[in-house]
Order: C-alpha cells, then structure tokens, then sequence
C-alpha cells in the first residue's frame, strides 16, 4: 500500500489512521525481533495521535497527503521527550526537549511517528551493524546486511512496519540501504532540508531525505520535509530528457549483474522519451579522495572531546576517529579546494545532459560482517567499494535518487539517478516512469 | 590513512591558486553561475 492509496483510503474512511498505525506496530512485533530495525518503538502515542488525526479529518480538518501516516525516524533526530541514540553509547539516555524542524513539519503535515530506527554507530559507516544495539538485518535474506546508516530506515518501509522513514546520507547513507532492501531513496540537493536538530557527523557534507517504497511517496514525504524552501518544477514531459551513461568509473569496478541492470533502466528511460547520451565524468576517485578526507577531518573535530571514552565507541568508528586526528590542515583545505575544482567540472558536465544514470552500488547486499567483495577479479574493500558510486555525490551536494532497477540472485539492485542542484522533482519524474518497469515484486506480494 | 593522503595530494599537485576552498555549497553554486 503507498501513501497515496492509504490517503484515499482514510477520506473514503474505508480505513482510519488509527488502523493504518496499528498495521504497522503489526508489522514491528512481527518482523522486528528478526530485523532489528528499530531501536525504539512508540506504539502507544502513535495510537493515541493516531486517533487525534481521525477525529480532525472527521472534523473537516485535512492536513494533506501525509494526513494520519505512520512513519518513523533514524535515531538521530531530535524527537521531544524520545530517546536519541545515534546509535551510540554516547547518547544512550538522551531524550531532546525539541524536535528538530524536519520532525515538526512531518508532524504538521500530519505524520504519525511509530518509532525510531537503527542506524550505524553515530551514522559512521555503511554496514548498520551496531555494536551497542545489535545488527540491523536485511529483509530479504535476514545474513546480509540492510547497508547503511539509514538501515534501520530501509528495512522498516521495505516491511511495512512504516509508511516512509528519515535517513541521513553524509557519504552514500540513504542510497545504499535504499539499494541494498530494494525501496527508493532521495538525497536532496546540499542544505535544502533544515539539518538543525540532526546529530551531524561531517557537517559540509551531511544531507538528510526520505525512503520510502515508492517514489511517489518519496515525493509526498520530500515536499513536507523541504517546506517552502525553492526548487525547481518537474519538466512538463520526459521526451528529450538527456541522460548522460556514463563511459568512465561508474561501470568499472561494478558486478555485472549490477551495471547490465543499470544500462536497462537507461534503456526503459529512452522508451519513455529521453536521450541516452554517453558521457565522461570528471575525475571521481579525486572526488572521493577529497569526500573521505573531509570526513575523517570533520567527524573526528566533532568527536574529539569524546574521543578519551574509548570504550564507548565500536572498534571500526573509533578507527576512523582516530584516523581523522591524523588528517593535517593542509589535506583537509586541499581537499575543500579539489571540492571546488571538481564541481565546477560537474557543472560543466551538466550543461550537457539534465542527470546522470550510475549503479548505487557496486554490488547487491553483502553478508553480515563480511570485509571484502571480489569485483573485476579483485579482493576489495566492501565499505570502500560500496560508496565509491556514491561519495561524491554528497561532496557535490547534488540530488541522487535511488531506486529499484532489478535483481540477482534475488537480492535489490539500485539504479542511482544524479541531477543538478535544486532539481529533485526532475529525478522523482524520471524516477516514477523507470521505476514503474521495476516495480519491486515482492512487495507487491506481501 | 596515510594512504589515503598519499592519494589526495597526487590530486592537488595540478592545483593552481585559483582554486579557492569550497566549504559549503552555496559557495560552489555561486562561483559556478
């Protein structure tokens, strides 16, 4: 069921918010024991607002399309008088006195909030295997991991236990859990949804955007968390649209499984109108050199007055801070300085072509605790491998859509769509058509 | 880690003062239009 199906369903009060919600603590205590997507459950304010919201749409009172819908935040936004780990010890016992203001504006917009989800330790890293509140497991083969941060997130909207979740991405965290569980989600362009209120990690390249099942309901769930703040409007149609393919990097290093599934989401966006045109991109392992210094720097200056509680970190956060105490300042200004290079490179680029089709990761979900993966006949690093499509993008601060564009071996693969700035509702119209040649068939049979 | 900036200063060696630091994006918006 999508957002939309269940919004018409509540003003034809062939449901109520309240059942809808107590569909969902359904879903929770039957797939969560297995899962671990949660980290805290609020079943029974969600009830009790759940019942508010009735009354108010019985009153005539409509807050729109995400009126009386469950949904549920990573756990490390603000939510008032909720415990907000991070996903940490750190945090363990801290409850905010104030929802950050993308809390509030989901909650206006009438969002019903089930409960908040697991995470990777304090969003730093891409497996959500957490060594404070267990691993977060994938719901299609509970061994493999869900990716991360956001895993929690994924894995909550892929079994319905929510309706859409929030998830942050400082370097690939909504678009690979997204890809890994098979569900669509959107990185908005950099600073477009307030991030006040958000537990940060690396403060010039932290976004935070919806997953959801669908990307109409990406779409319903972004337009609440931006607000009012300006974009630009989806194309009037799809015909001429230009797609860069990319000939250099993003098919390199990749599971053939992976980039056959992303050349055909190319090939069903040039039956619905658009241009596939080959492209090369700029130098993206510079982009990443650069992406993973500004972290390292950026994480460990937030963390370095925690950083004498070492027992209170995991073994492979704690390695990266410490790596980061190591970054000198000339590296970190460099790297800003190849940020800079590099996106006016991509600029460039986009004069060219209006997004970028690219494979969210270069391999489908890997196992639980597993360190490496064999591509191109290589051993290589499975955190580093499945970013390196990703990581950029947020050193760019460009809009990257994920979305389902097929299987292997029955696990997801994700087609990642790249726009310029601003432009999330062209990658959400782009989005909807490809996605409507993949939908997600185990879904629709739950 | 060492590797890792082994990396990036191969990237900066072409670097010229031009080049200025973006630390936000607004910065790299503005510069490119």
């Amino acid at each position: 069921v999508t957002i939309q199906e269940a919004a018409r369903a509540l003003r034809s009060r062939q449901v109520s918010s309240r059942e809808l919600t107590q569909h969902c603590l359904d879903q929770i205590a039957r797939h969560n024991p297995r899962l671990n997507a949660f980290i805290t459950v609020t079943g029974e304010s969600a009830l009790a607002r759940a019942q508010e919201l009735d009354r108010e749409l019985a009153a005539g009172v409509d807050r729109g399309p995400l009126h009386g819908i469950p949904i549920a935040h990573k756990d490390l936004i603000w939510t008032k008088g909720v415990r907000t780990t991070s996903g940490s010890k750190l945090f363990a016992d801290f409850v905010p006195d104030s929802d950050a203001p993308v809390v509030s504006k989901l909650a206006d917009a009438g969002a019903v909030m089930v409960g908040k989800t697991g995470l990777h330790e304090l969003a730093y890293g891409v497996t959500s295997d957490n060594p404070h509140y267990g691993a977060v497991r994938n719901p299609r083969d509970p061994e493999r991991s869900p990716g991360g941060s956001s895993g929690g997130s994924a894995a909550a909207v892929a079994t319905e236990m929510a309706f859409m979740a929030t998830g942050t991405d400082t370097g690939g965290s909504i678009r690979i859990p997204a890809a890994f569980c098979g569900v669509a989600g959107l990185k908005p362009t950099y600073g477009l949804v307030d991030r006040a209120g958000i537990q940060p990690l690396g403060f010039s390249l932290d976004h935070i955007g919806p997953i959801a099942r669908t990307v109409g309901d990406l779409r319903t769930s972004f337009d609440a968390m931006a607000g009012n703040e300006p974009r630009k409007p989806a194309p009037a149609s799809l015909k001429d649209l230009r797609i860069g393919l990319p000939e250099n990097f993003y098919f390199t290093r990749v599971a053939a499984d992976v980039c056959d599934a992303v050349r055909k989401a190319a090939t069903a966006a040039e039956q619905l109108g658009a241009r596939v045109i080959p492209v090369r991109v700029p130098d993206v392992d510079a982009l990443n050199a650069a992406g993973r210094v500004i972290l390292l720097a950026e994480a460990s200056a937030l963390y370095s007055p925690y950083l004498h509680r070492r027992a209170d970190f995991g073994p492979d956060v704690l390695a990266l801070l410490d790596q980061g105490r190591m970054v000198p300042a000339i590296d970190y200004i460099n790297a800003q300085r190849i940020r800079k290079m590099l996106a006016d490179d991509f600029h460039a680029l986009f004069k060219t072509i209006d997004c970028l089709f690219t494979p969210a990761t270069a391999t489908t979900a890997p196992l639980i605790g597993q360190k490496q993966v064999e591509l191109d006949g290589e051993m290589q690093d499975s955190r580093l491998a499945n970013t390196r499509l990703v990581r950029g993008i947020n050193v760019l601060g460009f809009p990257a859509l994920a979305i389902p564009c097929g299987e292997s071996a029955g696990l997801p693969i994700g087609l990642q769509i790249i726009g310029r700035p601003l432009e999330e509702n062209l990658l959400l119209a782009l989005g909807e058509g490809v996605a409507q040649a993949f939908l997600p068939v185990w879904i629709l049979e739950q | 880690v060492d590797a890792l900036l082994e990396e990036l200063r191969q990237h900066t060696l072409n670097l010229t003062g031009d080049r200025v630091p973006a630390v936000d994006y607004q910065l790299i918006q503005e510069d490119s239009e």
